[in-house]
């Protein structure tokens, strides 16, 4: 009980996050410039055995993605020896990624960055070939190639890497709206995921503000139902084609939709 | 027999039925006792967590998790600091990475045992419910020592834990884990092998892997099927890939292989447990971590595997102290999808059968 009460007035006491920053595409470069750096500072200021928390596994970092092997093989293992015995005990992998972060100063290379690109390029690659002029921009998220896609193509292409062979994204894995008043768009975004290679890409598709309107997914994953509908519900957006786009949160006669940036409560 | 005429009905199940587990209403359309048609009714317990986050700072959005999945709050604490830390690059102390472990995996545990106690409440057994709640306790107890609270924990940080274990709980906890599995032995025998209880739940509820795919299922409802996905080894995060445990499967995707499977996992995570209580090394449980935390700008994703299935944080960053865009992607809520078509053509006393295995809580299907 106590806590609740704390956490409102927290809650209360900071109100100013209202503002959107250049907030579209991050710049691909983001994670190796001044990011990174400023990471390692922190990095070499400790000097107590620590881990990484791995996580690893964004693509590449399990074996069985056929681009990852050199990557995760080669880089890894030159660090590890310039890191001499003080490293902590533990499995190559999170030592590995100590090692590398204490052996240079300079633009660490992640293991994870160069099966990322891969993956990137090659889905593009893929989808350009039969969906020419649908990618509008085409970037790693940390780590997770992010593909921009046109809305009339928007269906199509979450099919194509679906099913197609080779590709074959078939577990939904989620979906999340988001509302950029400055640009003027409402963006939603899918993750889709290889099973079981635990390989990840996302798509987005950007609708207008105004009469935001995207292509349902539901056809071709169904489990894109309930998160549609709470997209739908929280940001207002209409997914075409949904089978039964109700609110899901929100009682049936609430007005306007509470996540995005300027709604205010109805009275 | 043959042409007796029944009568279409409408009933409604909650919002306040215990075994709904919370505030879960569906209305369902009957034929005779035949389900013909079920429609979940959610967002009874709807906070608004992401509009909320919106304008809370990272640490500060760490208690709001605890009130998602409320049976498995570390978990929760652990999805959100961990997306935040991937997003930074932070580095976490070894120490701390054991105790974010050794209480995720208990409260795995607990979370569990509360499921197979409920789960046959549910299905008319009084008895394993009063056991589970005993070694549920003390897991709870071990808790309130480590950071003060029975069930909203707060334990987590952005770059480690807020307290380190008190002397002689790490003996505590080792202790603890025989102690566990007695009762599942117990459980086991009392249980598993029960006519009544099979004849509930063999064969209820069935799907295959692609439906649980299709669907966007994950954790138990997804590796019921046979099918093996546990981030914990897929995508490995924390350091997970130290431990050797095995990831259980069931067979027929029934209600039977989620019950089950809830058992056989508490017996992984057990070993877990034992692993990194013999493992954890001494340090500080607190890395190094700005007082003020700023992701770069960017969006970022990042799951883990947790008591019912993959808890995903889903976040944008403007590169201020707040969040621009915080979403959860919670298991319960994507599980609970296939119900409809799951209860489609049931007796009406398979609901709570049905219903009870999907092991949902409201607090995080509604967020």
């Amino acid at each position: 009980m106590t806590e609740d009460r704390r956490d409102d007035r927290e809650a209360k006491h900071s109100r100013d996050s209202g503002a959107a920053g250049e907030n579209g595409m991050v710049p691909p470069g983001r994670t190796a410039g001044k990011d990174a750096a400023s990471s390692e500072a922190v990095a070499e200021s400790v000097d107590s055995p620590r881990t990484v928390p791995p996580s690893a596994g964004r693509p590449g970092t399990e074996s069985s993605d056929p681009e990852a092997g050199p990557a995760k093989g080669a880089a890894p293992a030159a660090e590890r020896k310039a890191a001499g015995a003080a490293r902590p005990a533990g499995p190559s992998k999170t030592a590995a990624r100590s090692a590398a972060k204490k052996g240079e100063s300079e633009s660490p290379p992640d293991p994870r960055e160069a099966p990322a690109k891969a993956l990137l390029a090659e889905v593009l690659a893929r989808i350009q070939a039969t969906y020419p002029d649908v990618v509008e921009a085409a970037e790693l998220t940390k780590f997770i190639p992010m593909f921009l896609i046109k809305r009339d193509a928007w269906r199509d292409v979450a099919a194509y890497l679906r099913t197609e062979e080779g590709l074959a994204f078939r577990y939904l894995e989620a979906m999340a709206g988001t509302d950029y008043p400055k640009e003027g768009y409402i963006e939603v975004v899918a993750y889709l995921t290889r099973i079981p290679e635990a390989i990840t890409v996302g798509i987005k598709v950007r609708a207008p503000r105004e009469a935001p309107a995207v292509p349902s997914l539901v056809p071709v994953f169904p489990g894109a139902n309930w998160e549609e509908r709470e997209i739908y519900d929280l940001l207002g957006v209409n997914f075409a084609g949904h089978p039964d786009l109700r609110r899901i949160m929100m009682p049936d006669d609430w007005h306007g939709h509470p996540l995005r940036k300027d709604y205010s409560p109805f009275d | 027999m043959a042409d007796i005429r029944t009568e279409e009905m409408l009933m409604n199940v909650g919002p306040q039925h215990p075994s709904t587990h919370g505030v879960l209403r569906v209305v369902v359309k009957l034929d005779g006792e035949t389900i013909i048609d079920a429609d979940p009714v959610i967002g009874y317990l709807h906070r608004g967590t992401e509009k909320l986050a919106e304008d809370l700072q990272y640490n500060q959005i760490i208690p709001y998790t605890d009130r998602m999945d409320y049976l498995a709050a570390m978990l929760n604490n652990y999805a959100l600091v961990h997306a935040v830390e991937e997003a930074m690059d932070l580095e976490i102390p070894e120490r701390a990475e054991y105790l974010r472990v050794i209480v995720m995996e208990l409260n795995r545990i607990a979370s569990h045992l509360l499921f197979i106690g409920t789960y046959l409440l549910d299905l008319g057994a009084m008895s394993p419910f009063l056991y589970v709640f005993q070694d549920r306790e003390r897991i709870v107890q071990m808790f309130n020592e480590i950071c003060g609270a029975r069930l909203t924990y707060n334990y987590m940080r952005i770059g480690g834990v807020k307290w380190d274990a008190p002397p002689g709980w790490i003996d505590k906890v080792k202790a603890f884990v025989p102690h566990v599995r007695k009762t599942m032995g117990m459980l086991d025998d009392l249980v598993t092998g029960n006519e009544i209880f099979l004849n509930r739940v063999k064969g209820i509820g069935a799907y295959d892997a692609d439906t649980a795919i299709a669907h966007s299922l994950s954790g138990i409802n997804l590796r019921c099927t046979g099918l093996k996905w546990d981030l914990r080894r897929n995508r490995p995060y924390s350091i997970y890939d130290r431990f050797d445990f095995d990831i259980p499967v069931g067979e027929n995707g029934d209600c039977y292989d989620r019950y089950i499977l809830h058992l056989k996992e508490m017996e992984q995570s057990l070993r877990i447990v034992e692993q990194a209580c013999d493992q954890i090394p001494d340090g500080p449980v607190m890395g190094k971590a700005p007082k003020f935390v700023r992701p770069p700008a960017g969006e970022y994703f990042s799951a883990i595997e947790g008591a019912r299935g993959e808890l995903g944080v889903y976040f944008v960053s403007d590169g201020k102290d707040k969040p621009y865009r915080l979403k959860f992607r919670r298991p319960s809520f994507l599980n609970l999808q296939l119900l409809p078509s799951l209860l489609k053509g049931q007796n009406m006393a398979n609901l709570i059968a049905i219903l009870g295995a999907v092991d949902i809580v409201l607090g995080e299907v509604d967020c």
